[in-house]
């Protein structure tokens, strides 16, 4: 076996791990930001704002992440009219288009993720907020989005999964990440099963890193969901033995 | 000219459902074995599927083909050198590109089979016990069928997000959509136009399986109560 | 006299029953490679190097099957089996002399730099310190860059040929490196392309460098030498009767496998 040139070339993959990483955090960032306002427009009652978001979350998790790569980085930059407008000097860096691209793909999951939530939550909450005066943006900010979240967060978990394996698609467009750290090694030195088996180990330990923050998460935020925990059944009252005797006698007799 | 090299990206569709039909069967075979581990009295099958799905989410669907096609054939002619022979295995991109997917989406077909069997009332395979059923006939008769009214929802999901992976296989040289919209690109330098062909191409798919998959869960919830019962 | 007959005639006898060709070859092909490579309109593959070795088969008696796939997979294809010969205007260089079994040479390569007019790059470590260059992964002209101006230059690698030429025309990258005929065929002559870039720099062959290769061969696998053998006869037969400089003159006007 060649484990040797994988550990000569561990600078390789260092860097590709780095960029994964860039790109896992900046598409999240990305999604995040987009994503809240396309989900309050999606579960609008006007037609108007929820037709053309859910054309727009159709169409985004209708298509295969390859294909949104190649169009963004390919298919944008072969565009004149692209390439003369201010997003020029964006999409001729490859790393960005590669974050803009899969920021889009998972803009349109989570918006339709927390458009599911927004609609699960318990409306009286709205209700009270509403009695209360609040202007509406206050009621996003304090009651909704906060309650949103907290009930997204195990889809979510799963979302950002996925997103950690689009990210090893960018080799495609040229931005060399972990997986294209791999196939560059693959390529220089006619090996295929170490370089590639090595990368699945460090996607695995990524993917469990990653579990273990949400379970965090989950803990914190989602309190309220868990078992009763074993002192508080200590710490509840107990019967006094008098009452208890007599209850005894009276279901005997 | 341009219409041919279309008509040539279009025609790769055939082979972009034929990858994803093939796939299906696997991930409902990988699906339903780790559902019965899963379901069974056995610490260790359950541990065996537990291992599965921290497999299948950790590593990526491209990392995993690329084991398939290239590692895989890579150890067996090394042990084979080891050994003094020349073994080979050549594994065909389709056959490569059918076992990554459906052992990926095998661990999602397990997820939902799990949730549909468990959403099966139990007074229902009490019933079927107390008549003298046999486990194989209370399996086909009593939990198969209804199983498939509440695996539908997961079901299509899973589907739909499984045609979409096949574009990966374009990578190890499958000629699907999108491996045909990349070569009529660079031979006809119009890039943008046969991506959004192949996009067109993928939605079309989506939505036909969304109304496919719409009137099969009408079909089989004939009968049955909606809501929590 | 007698015993070195029977001894001819034995071996000759030995290697005809061992030499048995197989009937049919799979031939790996990078069809992003225009036109020595290309998809045509209803998704087969042609070009000058296909229409090259389609000839080569039926001198060799042998039934090809041409398959496409990126460049750099065309070796591992071919240590897997997934492949028997590759065709992929490949360049002899003493990495792949390692891996692969060339045929004879059938063409000599020189290339050149592109970049845009009037952008005065000179090539050199110094001069190209921080320009982007784009190349197709894996190809000869990638481990040329990569050795000799690897520590200065930006290097992006593609997966086809015609990538890094839509990245040079939209501006990403400053240069591009390639084989001249390929280059003024897939970019230079097309559109106002030749308006806007330009060859710069000197001329380099694999006498500059053997990592540029000595020249272009089919790959094969080294313990296949009957099948080499026989494509090496087809090769000298072709060019005896002028076959490659008939399909050369078809694509290109002139011969370019003539020798220099």
């Amino acid at each position: 076996m060649n484990w040797q040139i994988v550990a000569e070339n561990w600078q390789m993959f260092a860097s590709g791990l780095a960029t994964t990483i860039v790109l896992l955090l900046g598409a999240i960032v990305i999604g995040l930001l987009t994503a809240i306002p396309l989900s309050l427009m999606r579960v609008s009652k006007s037609r108007w704002l929820s037709w053309p978001v859910a054309s727009l979350t159709f169409v985004i998790r209708g298509a295969p992440v390859v294909i949104l790569l190649y169009l963004v980085y390919f298919g944008l930059g072969q565009l004149e009219l692209v390439r003369e407008s201010f997003l020029g000097p964006v999409l001729a860096n490859a790393t960005l288009c590669a974050v803009i691209a899969l920021g889009i793909s998972t803009a349109g999951y989570t918006a339709e993720i927390f458009a599911g939530c927004i609609q699960d939550l318990p409306h009286g909450e709205i209700e009270a907020a509403v009695s209360f005066g609040m202007p509406r943006m206050k009621i996003y900010r304090y009651v909704l989005v906060p309650a949103m979240f907290r009930r997204a967060l195990p889809q979510y978990a799963n979302e950002i999964i996925l997103l950690l394996h689009a990210t090893s698609l960018v080799s495609l467009i040229t931005v060399i990440d972990l997986t294209g750290a791999a196939r560059a090694v693959s390529a220089l030195f006619y090996i295929s099963f170490e370089p590639y088996l090595t990368i699945g180990a460090i996607y695995l330990v990524l993917s469990m890193a990653t579990q273990r923050v949400f379970k965090n998460l989950e803990r914190r935020f989602l309190r309220h969901l868990r078992p009763r925990e074993a002192n508080q059944a200590a710490a509840a009252p107990s019967i006094p033995a008098n009452v208890r005797e007599s209850t005894h006698e009276q279901t005997l007799g | 000219m341009f219409s041919d090299y279309v008509a040539m990206v279009l025609n790769g569709a055939w082979l972009t459902l034929g990858l994803a039909a093939s796939a299906l069967a696997c991930s409902i075979a990988f699906g339903m074995v780790a559902t019965t581990f899963k379901v069974s009295n056995s610490r260790a099958l359950h541990r065996v599927v537990d291992g599965y799905t921290q497999v299948v989410r950790g590593i990526p669907d491209l990392v995993l083909m690329l084991i398939v096609f290239y590692g895989i054939p890579d150890v067996i002619t090394s042990l084979g050198s080891l050994f003094g022979k020349s073994w080979q295995l050549n594994v065909p991109a389709f056959v490569a590109g059918s076992l990554a997917l459906g052992f990926i989406f095998g661990a999602y077909m397990a997820e939902t089979f799990r949730g549909a069997l468990l959403a099966i009332p139990v007074g229902q395979i009490e019933a079927a016990t107390a008549f003298g059923m046999t486990p194989t006939q209370v399996w086909t008769l009593v939990r198969l069928p209804q199983m498939v009214r509440y695996a539908l929802p997961g079901f299509t999901n899973n589907w739909l997000t499984l045609v979409k992976g096949t574009a990966v296989v374009s990578v190890i040289g499958l000629q699907d959509v999108t491996f045909r919209a990349k070569y009529a690109a660079q031979a006809t330098h119009e890039d943008f136009a046969f991506y959004i062909v192949s996009l067109l191409v993928y939605l079309a798919l989506s939505a036909v399986s969304l109304l496919g998959l719409r009137r099969v869960s009408t079909r089989y919830r004939i009968g049955a109560a909606s809501g929590a019962r | 006299m007698k015993i070195r007959a029977i001894v001819a005639a034995s071996a000759l006898f030995c290697s005809a029953s061992y030499a048995a060709l197989p009937e049919t070859v799979t031939v790996g092909t990078d069809g992003s490679y225009v036109p020595f490579a290309q998809v045509n309109a209803d998704g087969s593959l042609g070009g000058f190097e296909v229409d090259v070795v389609r000839n080569l088969c039926e001198r060799a008696k042998v039934k090809c099957v041409f398959t496409n796939q990126s460049f750099d997979a065309l070796i591992p294809s071919l240590q897997s089996h997934k492949i028997d010969i590759i065709s992929g205007w490949l360049l002899k260089t003493p990495t792949r002399e390692r891996v692969v079994a060339f045929s004879n040479t059938y063409a000599i390569v020189n290339n050149r730099f592109i970049a845009k007019k009037g952008s005065n790059i000179t090539i050199s470590p110094e001069g190209l310190k921080g320009k982007t260059i784009a190349i197709e992964g894996g190809s000869a002209q990638d481990s040329f860059l990569t050795k000799t101006y690897g520590n200065t230059v930006n290097i992006k690698r593609y997966t086809g040929q015609g990538d890094p030429f839509l990245d040079l025309k939209n501006g990403r990258v400053d240069l591009t490196f390639g084989y001249t005929v390929q280059t003024d065929e897939a970019f230079l002559k097309l559109g106002d392309n030749s308006k806007n870039f330009e060859y710069i720099g000197p001329s380099f062959t694999g006498s500059n460098d053997p990592t540029l290769g000595a020249g272009v061969g089919l790959g094969f696998r080294k313990d296949e030498s009957e099948l080499r053998e026989a494509f090496n006869r087809a090769i000298a037969a072709a060019k005896a009767d002028g076959t490659f400089t008939k399909v050369s003159m078809k694509y290109f006007g002139h011969d370019i496998t003539a020798a220099r």
